[in-house]
């Protein structure tokens, strides 16, 4: 398996094109190995459409459709030595994700989240606001995505401020304490993108408030689509949010709960960068092959990460175009991408159940 | 007796009358008489007029030709002689995302001279709005058709059990098309005291395929290219499961590949979305992690999926996704077929038809019925075992 001790020292966006490459090709095939050997599930599946697999050498793992982990629970460790099962937030369908951690995994996830969030936010804690109100960490037990997220995330900053009431409501005393206090400071702000949108610029333009801090990074995550309905893109996002927070860095980042710890965050450029221990391709999944730059198409996931679930490949739900590798104004090595959305829902015919 | 309800703010899809009267205006007492030649010319006309505007959907132009005259009559012949009458008002309960099925369970209704309530869900198809457009066209278009007005009402709704109970007390029969959950709760919804109940619940369909020459490839082909199309291998009665009996590998082989081109040229016609190629990978994953035997998944081009399996169980079965993915299995003899108990249809190709039948007659099998290879989806008045015009007409003893 993977040294993780090494890997761990590798610069978060320096690796070029060639020995990412070569790095990805042995280290998700050694995956593809171990999740082989440990997880029936994840065997079956490979016998079923690829019984030589292992017969050539660093072959490309066969991705798994992300929803395999809503109907199946696929784990590669024992019983015993799984210490946590996250899952997706599911508010709108019924089934989630369940992946399951042990130790090593969960200590990993955090780790490289570190790693990579330090490159935005800098070394020192920060003070925080989190766009979000503080029961929704409460229930340990059923940790949501949103739960894990701002758990995640709350390691990087001190003085944790709630900006929202249980009932989405603004809370104007908790900012206006939290500014007062840390205007002149740099500040890390956190929250989901549509919750940042919806519930913190829009309220704050409609009571016409505003809160100018004086440096700060907003990090927001989560997906577009309620957005894209109300026609905000990330420009009048960006620019929106800059009327109420100041005249802040904002970065959006993408990332899920399948392959937690390896997040893609947007550069000064707009553009999504892959960390150096994951990287993406896009599908075209009416064969499976891999589109060239430019061209739209399905996100695939692959990560270094997962040990203790059959998750390095992922063919994800959502689509994207591949903007480019190494060569990012900003400066940073490895694939920069766009996310676009989400995929199309399938057609409704046939007899199928559905008395909505 | 006069059912007065306020429900004229839902979303009434037929009669489109402005005043939103029609559900205070069902009146029992209008029945008419079961194949009555007014009920026979205004179908086989609607059936026509169906045909004519169905710019060459497959699905509507199959619905007319069932409408036609000698088929109406051919039904109607069958229970010649039994003095039957209407039941009265039946609640057809449709998920909206069904094929035309519920299209032609109101028409049995109507046939049998009832006045039928059709539900429809708050997500309909593309070709369930076409088929409701139409049949509005089609009222409009004669003051002879007028009168259907008084025995179709079809509404939409999002799944509300207020509204489903209040229309159910007008009920006589209900039939509810759907899982079998929903067909449980809508079954704990009370109707009148002395209605009926068709429930049809989901089902599967398989085929068995019998092949000797290569002339045969291509009828077998074109049979369950038949069956398939329709619904994109959706509709319950669409084989899922190829059952080859005594069949050689290379007619096998042969009557693939042909599939996958035919299926590829098609693809332009039929395009299917990221969701759907998706929904293919992950179908032939979980059939590899259900099944306790070896499984071979071969994806032959993006439409079509083979997945050799050894066995099937509930789960594989429930967990199908359609859009040409065909669980694959040999049998050395038809003794060998076993089928799950929710069996639907099961199209047959070089095999005797009434071995089959036999073995269903005799419950060896608990299929509803054996059909040829191509026939799967049309419609009978006697579906899933059920005679329709039988549960929806009283006999006078
Ligand atoms: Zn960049």
């Amino acid at each position: 398996m993977a040294n993780w001790t090494e890997l761990l020292e590798l610069p978060v966006y320096q690796l070029n094109k060639a020995d990412k490459k070569a790095l990805f090709s042995t280290e998700l095939f050694k995956l593809s190995q171990h999740h082989y050997q440990s997880c029936l599930a994840y065997r079956r599946i490979i016998d079923a459409v690829e019984p030589r697999f292992f017969f050539k050498e660093n072959q490309p793992p066969i991705a798994l459709a992300a929803n395999i982990f809503k109907h199946h629970f696929l784990s590669s460790v024992e019983q015993q030595n799984i210490a946590k099962i996250t899952t997706s937030s599911g508010t709108t369908s019924a089934q989630v994700s369940k992946i399951a951690l042990d130790k090593e995994n969960i200590a990993r996830q955090q780790r490289v989240l570190t790693k990579i969030i330090k490159q935005w936010l800098g070394k020192k804690r920060l003070p925080m606001l989190i766009i979000d109100h503080p029961n929704v960490i409460k229930d340990k037990r059923s940790y949501s995505a949103r739960g894990v997220g701002i758990q995640g995330l709350s390691l990087f900053g001190y003085h944790h401020t709630y900006a929202l009431n249980e009932d989405m409501s603004i809370n104007e005393d908790a900012i206006t304490e939290f500014f007062s206090r840390y205007q002149n400071e740099k500040v890390f702000i956190f929250g989901f993108t549509f919750m940042v949108w919806q519930y913190f610029v829009k309220a704050l333009q409609n009571l016409a408030r505003s809160y100018p801090f004086k440096q700060g990074i907003l990090l927001h995550s989560g997906g577009w689509k309620k957005l894209q309905q109300q026609a905000v893109s990330n420009d009048i996002f960006k620019q929106q949010t800059k009327q109420v927070l100041g005249n802040i860095h904002i970065h959006n980042f993408y990332g899920m709960v399948e392959q937690t710890g390896t997040v893609y965050v947007e550069c000064e450029q707009g553009h999504l960068h892959c960390p150096v221990w994951s990287d993406i391709q896009i599908i075209n999944v009416a064969n499976m092959q891999e589109l060239p730059k430019g061209e739209r198409g399905v996100i695939q996931v692959n990560s270094l990460l997962p040990t203790s679930y059959p998750g390095h490949a992922i063919i994800t739900e959502d689509i994207g175009i591949l903007l480019g590798e190494d060569d990012c104004q900003c400066g940073r090595k490895g694939k920069y991408f766009s996310v676009l959305g989400r995929i199309e829902q399938a057609q409704v015919r046939g007899c199928s159940d559905t008395q909505n | 007796m006069t059912h007065k309800i306020n429900l004229t703010e839902l979303n009434w899809r037929f009669p489109l009358i402005s005043e939103k009267q029609h559900i205070a205006d069902i009146d029992s007492e209008t029945l008419l008489a079961p194949f009555a030649q007014q009920l026979l010319d205004t179908l086989s006309e609607l059936g026509r007029y169906l045909i004519r505007n169905s710019e060459k959907d497959a699905n509507i132009v199959a619905l007319g030709f069932w409408l036609r005259k000698s088929n109406l009559a051919r039904i109607a012949k069958q229970y010649a002689g039994q003095e039957r009458t209407a039941k009265g008002i039946v609640f057809h309960i449709a998920p909206g995302n069904v094929d035309t099925l519920f299209f032609y369970s109101l028409v049995v209704a109507l046939f049998a001279g009832n006045i039928s309530i059709l539900r429809l869900s708050s997500q309909t198809s593309v070709i369930a709005d076409k088929l409701i457009y139409l049949l509005n066209q089609f009222v409009g278009s004669n003051n002879a058709f007028y009168f259907l007005q008084d025995y179709i009402k079809i509404v939409q709704y999002q799944k509300n059990d207020q509204v489903t109970q209040q229309l159910s007390k007008l009920a006589d029969a209900r039939v509810i098309w759907g899982s079998n959950n929903t067909i449980s709760s809508i079954s704990a919804i009370p109707a009148k005291a002395d209605a009926v109940d068709v429930c049809f619940p989901d089902r599967y369909s398989v085929a068995v395929i019998q092949l000797e020459t290569t002339q045969q490839v291509i009828e077998a082909v074109n049979g369950l290219l038949s069956d398939t199309k329709a619904f994109y291998q959706q509709a319950c009665s669409s084989p899922k499961v190829i059952y080859w009996l005594n069949t050689a590998q290379n007619l096998q082989q042969q009557f693939w590949e042909m599939l996958s081109a035919k299926l590829l040229a098609i693809s332009d016609e039929m395009p299917l979305n990221e969701s759907e190629y998706i929904a293919k990978t992950l179908y032939w994953q979980q059939v590899g992690i259900l099944s306790e035997r070896p499984v071979a998944a071969e994806v032959k081009n993006q439409m079509l999926t083979l997945i050799a399996v050894e066995e099937i169980s509930r789960e594989i079965v429930d967990a199908h996704c359609g859009i040409w993915c065909f669980l694959d299995m040999q049998l050395m003899s038809i003794a060998q077929l076993d089928v799950l108990e929710h069996c639907q249809t099961i199209a047959c190709f070089g095999v005797d038809e009434n071995v089959l039948n036999s073995k269903v007659a005799n419950t060896e099998i608990t299929a509803k019925r054996v059909v040829s290879l191509g026939q799967s989806l049309v419609f009978s008045h006697i579906w899933d075992g059920i005679d329709l015009i039988d549960m929806l007409t009283i006999r006078e003893k």
